[in-house]
């Protein structure tokens, strides 16, 4: 090899050595940047994982391309050519000298130039500059590079502690070391984290947090519905780790936050609002007890009042809003723990209680809130046995040869386990209790008794007490209770005879004395009435007083168990209802009535005071008849029970084994119904002479039995019968009492002949009577029609401006006057409206509402009641004084079908004012829904009177019902409910169908379905201006005159209608008095015959009532009366078997006034309020 | 990772649900300045003359019971018993197309009154041109639905309230409504919730977490 090309192959390695050496420093360069960057962002971002392998992976991957770069470039070799061109291009003064020579040295074959060329020496490369083929600007630049990135990787270890930087370092070049992170700041803890909270609470959120002083804490607010915020909390001070705080104030939607301290952030946590826990349902499945026989039963346990009986098993069942976690229901005496169920938000559990008071419900759902409620189940006590006692209520004189006999009815709200019937004895020492009778009701909630003695031995006086002793089926603690002392006394007839005559002579004087007080009252109350002006209220007060005095006197008369006013009762019971208060109540009236009112009412108090002399003097007239017919009839009893008491002894001895001694109670009875047969003998005599001045014939008929028993030595037989069982001789004693019988019989025949022939003749003359009493009827009751007639007729007079009008009305006005005079009612429904002043006033802008209502549960079979409404003359007044249109409140539709049957007092049509024509506003609004479910018998019972009763307008709110008012402000709806079947008047919009006797205001509309049963009848209305747009054609008939556009595809009645007269027949009142009337028929009977009559007549009385009070709609007082009516035929039905006993023989006055024993009856009470009254003083005789 | 999914995925679809379902804008009465946003409370138009002082007995209590964001309506003896016209409030009208059901759902105790709590459809009073934000004077009822009830018995013109919260709802108009109710749904465009303290005796009347939701038919925009 040459030199020269040694030269170049020199030059060549030095070529490449610059090169590897710049591609290395490049490459260092590169790597220490990406190296100190990455590490510098790990510090500040805490590379996780990924970016620490990510970026390890790229300083890897610059660290390779760099050495593959260099070993490259080291690994080259230049050839001389291109190094002699390098040479060339750096060196133009070469001349391509160096690049032709070492060109043409290549060449295999030289031609003589290039040889020649070759001849010349080489050009002289030891003198060129090589450091200039260096690019010099690149290496500089190089290592400026390396330095900067030197330096960056240095630099941060003057602001960060070298080992920090350093772990960020080592942390970025071995990405799989588990080096951590070096922070300046840490946060340790947040709370609460994820957390669901209370919608609208606060809530506080915290940190901890520790790090290098000066580093701060924030913290970030995320809200769902709202931007991101970021709170600065403070910074750290400390070494240690401090807490830090913010207070959300109200916590409304889904949250995100996030705590961080200096270079280090918390994990995102979210806070999730939610409603507070609440229950949607508590209901209680109530078992009661075995042996209470009640039905189990589901309530709800959060509202209202549900007793619960003792020892009930029950069961809760609590559905709140959210998935439960547990819950309990307790008090202080029981608890049951709710497990949630298949559905997670309700939750069961039960338990037995015992006492249900306090009762309270907690639960807690999943997300650890809270929910309590009190419970509003009520404890039901088991009460004791009731005893009622239904015969006797008084104690009882017995008479000859009569039994103690006992009624009861005991009763348990549960059921009844024994009962037995015990004989109480009182000593000094000790009262001894002998059971009697024992009996098992078996479970039952009622049990009547009924037990009959022995009867006590005669002619001794002798006190019998017993009472009656009820427990309860309850099996743990039977309850036990127990009658008052129920007492007989045993007297001879003669003694008891003289008792009643005794009484008598007591009742008389009584009577006397009220007929005389109510003269002087009269005589004290004429004056006043004469003269009301100068009537001072303190003679008002004393004449009230007066009147007061003689109703209790009557009351107590009335009232007296012994009945001695016998049919005369019923006279002065119903003075004492009707009259007697009604006079108390004008007399007290009237000193606080206005001047001109005093007048009238005086009046009427005189009529009703003489009302009632004329009826007490009457009764004191019928006092002897009454009398004389109580002592006939307890004569001819005597000698019933003498016949009756004679057979049983008899009886009796048939049944006696011969050679044994008769029983001492036989032999005693025996001689009993001998001394009883004298004391009949002398009664005979002592009767003859009572009645002789009345009726001879009867007179004379006593004697004759007295006589006839006399002669017969009936009295002497029987002692010998005595006489014959006390030895015990049965057949010779046998044939004594059959002797004894037949001539007793024979006796009662001849009685019993005369009863029959005096019925008779009484009979017919009170047929006679009543066929007179018929007659007068009759008369008023066809003037009544022609008067009714002649109404009928004014008032289809379609033009009323006619002057006929006023005669007619003139006429008319005579013929109520006499109508009044006659005691005759004037005709409701048409005749009551007063004349409606047309307004012709149409409302264009009618829109209707729907309502969508539920009807309360079992609504629709609820039972009709009554309503009493009295007219008052404020409304007269307020109907008269309307001035504008008033503004309506909160209105809906009722749930409840109207069940109330409101009986209005009308007022005369005269007596009211003008109603004013309110002005109709621009637009009205109708409420309308489905018809709500009734029964229809209800239904029609709950339909009310016509009425004119009205308001010109009103305050429109709540319920939309059909009330006692009419209104003449159109303010009425359609409602959910048929028009009651009666007519109406007033303003109003389309509506239902209905009989309507008013004005309609509304320009268009639709009938909706109402009352299908128009009745065929003449309305006074005359055919209106205006035009009603009918929305869709309803089938409805026509009522009333009606705008003068209306058609109808039924047409109204075009002249009088039939009369409506109540339908009697399959009705209550009906069948009340058909009942009625059968008992008055056979208590007639049995009184004209002389039988006793014991308590029937109580029956009728109460009967009646009962009637009454159907009739007047007092339907509360019915079920009251009737159960007295039934306990007086069950006492009646035990008088008539127990011999000569309560009727005629009382043993003291007991009695108490009607009031007492009359929770039906009031005192002084106006008519519409006596059933409130009633009611009270029902509840203060129930009670305790 | 997988818990960070369910994170976004639940807050991704949480607002979607929220803006899907309760169709009053403040039914929680936590509206913040203005608590009482949305509600009507205020009656001084013609024909509301009982009503004019009915504001001064409508108020939000800002925290009671643990909960925030009461409404409470007082009413005394003569206000709720009797024939008091009782203290209420509306909400502004919901536009709705015909044809859909709604679910009413509330919170409620009392410390008196009952209530009467239900939802009104409206339409449009004739006259007035239809535009996006309708006062209550603009339009006119047509429909009331069946009234949420707390107490047991799930009928009645009232329903009493216990002295416990507690949460009730009701779905209207029913599956099968009459011929007579059909006619005026088809009408309705707008729908106003309604709560107003009646009967029972003098108190307040406690309202929270009201929700109107729509629950079949086609909605509106």
């Amino acid at each position: 090899m040459s030199p020269l090309r040694e030269n170049l192959d020199t030059i060549g390695r030095t070529l490449v050595r610059w090169r590897t050496g710049l591609i290395v420093v490049i490459g260092a360069a590169a790597v220490v940047t990406v190296a100190s960057l990455s590490a510098l962002v790990d510090l500040a971002a805490h590379f996780a994982r990924t970016g620490r392998v990510a970026a390890a992976a790229l300083i890897a991957a610059i660290t390779a391309a760099a050495l593959i770069a260099a070993f490259r470039a080291a690994a080259r070799r230049f050839s001389n050519v291109a190094i002699s061109a390098t040479l060339e291009r750096a060196f133009p003064e070469l001349d391509n000298r160096l690049i032709n020579r070492i060109q043409f040295e290549d060449r295999p074959r030289k031609d003589a130039l290039e040889t020649a060329y070759l001849a010349l020496p080489p050009p002289a490369l030891g003198d060129l500059d090589l450091s200039t083929l260096k690019n010099k600007r690149a290496h500089r630049q190089a290592w400026l590079g390396l330095t900067a990135a030197l330096l960056l990787l240095a630099a941060p270890a003057f602001w960060a502690p070298p080992a920090v930087w350093a772990n960020a370092l080592l942390r970025v070049l071995n990405p799989f070391s588990s080096r951590p992170p070096t922070l300046l700041a840490r946060v340790l803890e947040v709370s609460p984290g994820n957390a669901v909270r209370l919608q609208g609470e606060p809530v506080l959120l915290s940190c901890r947090a520790e790090g290098r002083r000066g580093q701060p804490v924030s913290l970030e607010l995320m809200p769902s519905d709202g931007s991101r915020s970021v709170v600065k909390l403070g910074a750290l001070a400390n070494p240690g780790a401090e807490p830090f705080s913010f207070n959300l104030d109200s916590l409304t939607t889904i949250t995100r936050y996030r705590f961080r301290a200096g270079d280090d952030a918390a994990p995102l946590c979210l806070l999730t609002p939610r409603p507070p826990l609440a229950f949607s349902s508590v209901s209680a499945a109530i078992e009661p007890p075995a042996y209470t026989r009640l039905e189990p039963r589901t309530v709800d346990a959060l509202t209202g009042e549900t007793p619960v009986p003792a020892g009930s098993t029950v069961r809760f069942r609590a559905t709140c809003n959210f998935p439960l976690a547990a819950g309990s229901v307790s008090n202080t005496e029981a608890q049951a723990q709710l497990t949630p169920t298949s559905d997670p938000a309700v939750g069961e559990g039960s338990t037995v209680i015992t006492n249900p008071a306090g009762l309270r419900i907690d639960a807690r759902d999943t997300d650890g809130f809270t929910a309590a409620a009190p419970l509003t189940l009520i404890p039901l006590l088991d009460q004791p046995p009731q005893i009622q006692l239904v015969a006797p209520l008084a104690p009882v004189v017995l008479g000859p040869g009569s039994a103690p006999h006992i009624q009861w009815l005991a009763t348990d709200d549960y059921g009844l386990g024994a009962m037995s019937l015990e004989q109480v004895e009182e000593t000094r020492e000790a009262t001894n209790r002998t059971v009697l009778a024992t009996w098992n009701p078996a479970g039952q909630r009622e049990w009547a008794g009924d037990w009959t003695g022995d009867p006590p031995p005669t002619n001794t006086t002798l006190t019998l007490s017993f009472r009656i002793v009820a427990t309860d089926a309850r099996p743990d603690l039977p309850q036990t209770a127990a009658s008052a002392p129920i007492l007989f006394q045993s007297r001879g007839a003669e003694a008891a005879l003289e008792d009643s005559r005794k009484t008598d002579a007591e009742s008389r004087d009584t009577l006397d004395a009220l007929v005389r007080m109510q003269a002087e009252n009269i005589a004290r109350t004429e004056p006043l009435a004469a003269d009301p002006v100068r009537a001072r209220p303190a003679q008002w007060k004393e004449a009230a007083e007066s009147q007061r005095l003689i109703r209790q006197t009557a009351g107590r008369l009335s009232a007296d168990p012994r009945r001695p006013l016998g049919a005369l009762k019923t006279i002065v019971d119903r003075l004492w209802q009707d009259e007697m208060p009604k006079a108390i109540d004008v007399l007290v009236r009237i000193p606080d009535s206005e001047a001109q009112a005093q007048g009238p009412l005086g009046r009427q108090a005189l009529i009703l005071e003489n009302r009632i002399l004329e009826a007490l003097s009457r009764a004191q007239q019928g006092m002897t008849a009454v009398q004389e017919h109580r002592e006939i009839t307890g004569l001819l009893a005597l000698l019933d029970a003498l016949v009756t008491g004679q057979k049983q002894t008899r009886d009796t001895t048939k049944t006696l084994p011969a050679g044994i001694a008769a029983p001492p109670a036989l032999v005693n009875r025996q001689d009993a119904l001998s001394g009883n047969t004298v004391e009949f003998i002398t009664a005979c005599r002592r009767e003859a002479q009572s009645v002789r001045k009345g009726d001879a014939a009867f007179s004379d008929l006593l004697l004759k039995t007295a006589a006839q028993a006399e002669t017969q030595q009936i009295a002497a037989d029987m002692t010998r019968a005595a006489e014959a069982l006390e030895s015990q001789s049965f057949p010779a004693a046998l044939v004594l009492q059959e002797k004894t019988l037949a001539e007793l019989v024979a006796l009662q025949d001849q009685l019993t002949a005369w009863r029959v022939q005096d019925a008779e003749a009484k009979a017919e003359e009170l047929q006679q009577a009543a066929a007179e009493a018929g007659a007068k009827i009759e008369k008023l009751r066809n003037l009544q029609a022609k008067i009714v007639a002649s109404m009928r007729e004014v008032d289809t007079q379609k033009d009323k401006s006619d002057k006929a009008y006023d005669e007619l009305m003139e006429e008319v006005s005579t013929v109520k006057t006499n109508m009044a005079e006659a005691l005759l009612n004037i005709a409701k429904d048409l005749h009551i409206f007063p004349e409606l002043p047309v307004g012709n006033d149409l409302v264009e802008d009618i829109f209707q509402i729907y309502e969508d209502m539920t009807q309360v549960p079992g609504s629709d079979k609820a039972k009709a009641t009554e309503l009493g409404l009295q007219k008052e003359d404020s409304i007269l007044g307020l109907l008269e004084k309307a001035k504008g249109r008033m503004d309506d409140m909160e209105m809906w539709l009722t749930a409840k079908p109207d069940a109330v049957k409101r009986n209005t007092e009308n007022f005369d049509k005269n007596e009211m004012p003008k109603i004013p024509v309110l002005p109709m506003p621009s637009e009205l609004e109708d409420l309308i829904g489905d018809l709500q479910k009734q029964e229809e018998a209800e239904k029609k019972k709950a339909d009310d009177s016509a009425t004119n009763q009205g308001s010109a307008d009103m305050p429109a709110g709540w319920d939309v019902a059909e009330g006692e008012f009419a209104n003449f402000s159109a303010k009425g709806k359609s409602g959910n409910e048929a028009p009651d079947h009666n007519e109406q008047n007033g303003r109003s919009l389309v509506g239902r169908q209905g009989m309507a006797n008013g004005e309609t205001t509304a320009g268009s509309g639709k009938i909706n379905a109402g009352d299908n049963n128009i009745e065929a009848r003449r309305t006074r209305d005359s055919a209106q201006g205006g035009q009603v747009q009918e929305e869709g054609h309803a089938d409805a008939k026509a009522t009333g005159g009606g705008k003068s556009s209306g058609y109808a595809e039924e047409a109204g009645m075009g002249g009088a209608g039939p009369r409506r007269d109540a339908a009697m027949e399959g009705n209550d009142l009906g069948l009340q008095a058909m009942l009625r009337r059968d008992a008055e028929s056979l208590y007639a009977k049995a009184s004209l015959m002389h039988v006793r009559t014991g308590a029937l007549e109580d029956a009728v009385t109460a009967m009646r009532r009962v009637e009454d009070a159907l009739a007047t709609g007092r339907i509360q007082q019915v079920r009251e009366f009737q159960k007295q009516a039934v306990a007086a035929l069950k006492r009646a039905r035990t008088e008539l078997s127990s011999g000569l006993s309560s009727e005629a023989l009382p043993a003291d006055f007991t009695g108490r006034p009607t009031a007492d024993q009359t929770a039906g009856v009031t005192d002084e009470a106006p008519a519409e309020y006596r059933e409130l009254v009633s009611e009270y003083f029902k509840a203060l005789n129930q009670a305790p | 990772m997988k818990n960070i999914l369910v994170l976004l995925l639940t807050l991704l679809l949480l607002p979607a649900a929220r803006a899907s379902s309760n169709l009053l804008e403040n039914g929680s009465f936590e509206s913040h300045g203005d608590p009482l946003k949305g509600w009507k409370f205020k009656y001084d138009k013609e024909g509301e003359s009982w009503y004019f002082d009915n504001y001064k007995n409508v108020k939000v209590e800002p925290r009671i019971d643990g909960r925030s964001g009461v409404l409470a309506l007082f009413g005394d003896q003569n206000t709720v018993a009797g024939a008091g016209q009782g203290t209420k409030v509306d909400s502004f009208p919901v536009e709705v197309k015909p044809g859909g059901r709604y679910r009413l759902s509330l919170s409620a105790r009392s410390t008196g009154p009952g209530t009467r709590t239900l939802v009104e459809g409206y339409q449009w009073r004739p006259g007035v041109k239809p535009h996006p934000n309708p006062d209550i004077s603009e339009v006119r009822k047509c429909f009331k639905s069946e009234l949420v009830y707390f107490g047991g018995q799930k009928g009645g013109t009232f329903s009493s309230v216990s002295r416990a919260w507690q949460n009730a709802s009701v779905t209207f108009p029913s599956e099968k409504p009459s011929p007579l109710a059909v006619d005026k749904l088809s009408k309705m465009e707008f729908l106003v919730v309604h709560i107003v303290a009646i009967q029972g005796g003098e108190g307040t009347l406690y309202i929270d977490d009201v929700e109107l939701e729509q629950v079949e038919g086609p909605r509106a925009k």
